[in-house]
C-alpha cells in the first residue's frame, strides 16, 4: 500500500453496500465451489444443504446489485466503450515504445470491466441454470420435482452449472493474484475501506473520466 | 480425458450428466500458467523501465 496515506485525503472509490455485495459475493463463492469441488476431490459430506443456501444467498445479493447498478449508479461506469479499446490499443503501444505514456482509465481499467463483465456472464448463467436444478432438490420452499425439465435438458444444465464452476476456478485464482500484487494493494484496501489516496487517486486515474466528487 | 459425464438411462440410452470433472486440473492449471506468464511479463517490464 502507498508508504504516506496517513496525512493524504481520502477519495471513495467504493461505498458500502458495494463493499458488502463484493463480500457475501465472495463468501458464497468459496461455499458454492467448496460444496460442489471438495465432493469430486474425495472430501465426502452432507454438501446440497449448504450448497443451494449459498446459491440463494448469491442470487439475492446479485440481484440487489443489479438492481442498485442500473438504477442508482449507472452501467456506463462498467460498459467498455471505444474509448477503452483505445486504452488498449495505446498500452500496447506504450509496451513497445518506452516514449509513449500509458493511458489513465476512470474509475475502472479496461481489464477491470472485462473482469467483471466477464464473471457477471459467468454468474447469471451458473444462477440460472442453479435455480432451475434446484428443482431437483428437496427444501423447505419445495419438494423435489423431477419432471420441472426434461432428463436431456437437465444433462445440458448440468454441463453448464459445472462449467461455470470450473471457470470460477480459474477466475477466482486471477482475481485474488491481481488484489494481492503490490501496485494493486490500494484497490484491494479501498474494497475493505471503500477508499483510495488523492495521490493514488490523480497517478493511476483520469480525473476527466472519474470525478473524486461522484 | 472425457468433456462430459455421461449415464446410461433406464431404456439403455446414453445421456449426458454434466461436465467431467477431470476438467478441473485442466481449468486450475490455466490460472496458475496466466500468473506465471504475467509474472514474467511485470518483472521483465519493471527492467526495462
Amino acid at each position: 500500500m502507498a508508504d504516506n496515506i496517513a496525512g493524504d485525503a481520502k477519495v471513495r472509490r467504493h461505498a458500502l453496500p458495494d463493499r458488502l455485495f463484493h463480500w457475501v459475493q465472495a463468501v458464497c463463492m468459496f461455499v458454492l465451489l467448496g460444496t460442489s469441488l471438495l465432493p469430486v476431490l474425495g472430501v465426502q459430506f452432507a454438501w446440497v444443504a449448504p450448497h443451494w443456501i449459498a446459491g440463494l444467498v448469491l442470487t439475492a445479493a446479485v440481484l440487489l446489485h443489479i438492481v442498485r447498478a442500473t438504477i442508482w449508479q449507472g452501467l456506463g461506469t462498467i460498459w467498455i466503450g471505444w474509448r477503452d479499446i483505445r486504452d488498449v490499443r495505446e498500452v500496447a503501444a506504450a509496451l513497445f515504445d518506452s516514449s509513449k505514456a500509458e493511458p489513465k482509465p476512470g474509475k475502472y481499467t479496461f481489464a477491470q470491466k472485462g473482469f467483471h463483465n466477464f464473471i457477471a456472464v459467468v454468474l447469471l448463467v451458473a444462477i440460472v441454470t442453479g435455480v432451475v436444478l434446484m428443482f431437483g432438490v428437496d427444501t423447505p420452499f419445495w419438494e423435489t420435482d423431477p419432471y420441472v425439465v426434461s432428463e436431456a435438458n437437465r444433462g445440458l444444465l448440468f454441463v453448464l452449472h459445472g462449467f461455470t464452476a470450473l471457470l470460477s476456478v480459474t477466475l477466482i485464482m486471477l482475481h485474488i493474484y491481481f488484489a494481492i500484487r503490490p501496485e494493486k494493494l490500494f484497490y484491494t484496501r479501498s474494497m475493505i475501506l471503500g477508499w483510495i489516496t488523492r495521490t493514488e487517486y490523480q497517478t493511476h486515474h483520469d480525473s476527466s473520466r472519474w470525478s473524486d466528487t461522484e | 480425458m472425457e468433456l462430459f459425464r455421461v449415464d446410461t438411462d433406464a431404456w439403455g440410452r446414453e445421456l449426458i450428466n454434466g461436465v467431467s470433472w477431470d476438467l478441473l486440473p485442466l481449468f486450475f492449471l490455466a490460472g496458475v500458467v496466466f500468473i506465471v506468464i504475467h509474472m514474467v511479463y511485470m518483472a521483465l517490464r519493471s527492467r526495462r523501465r
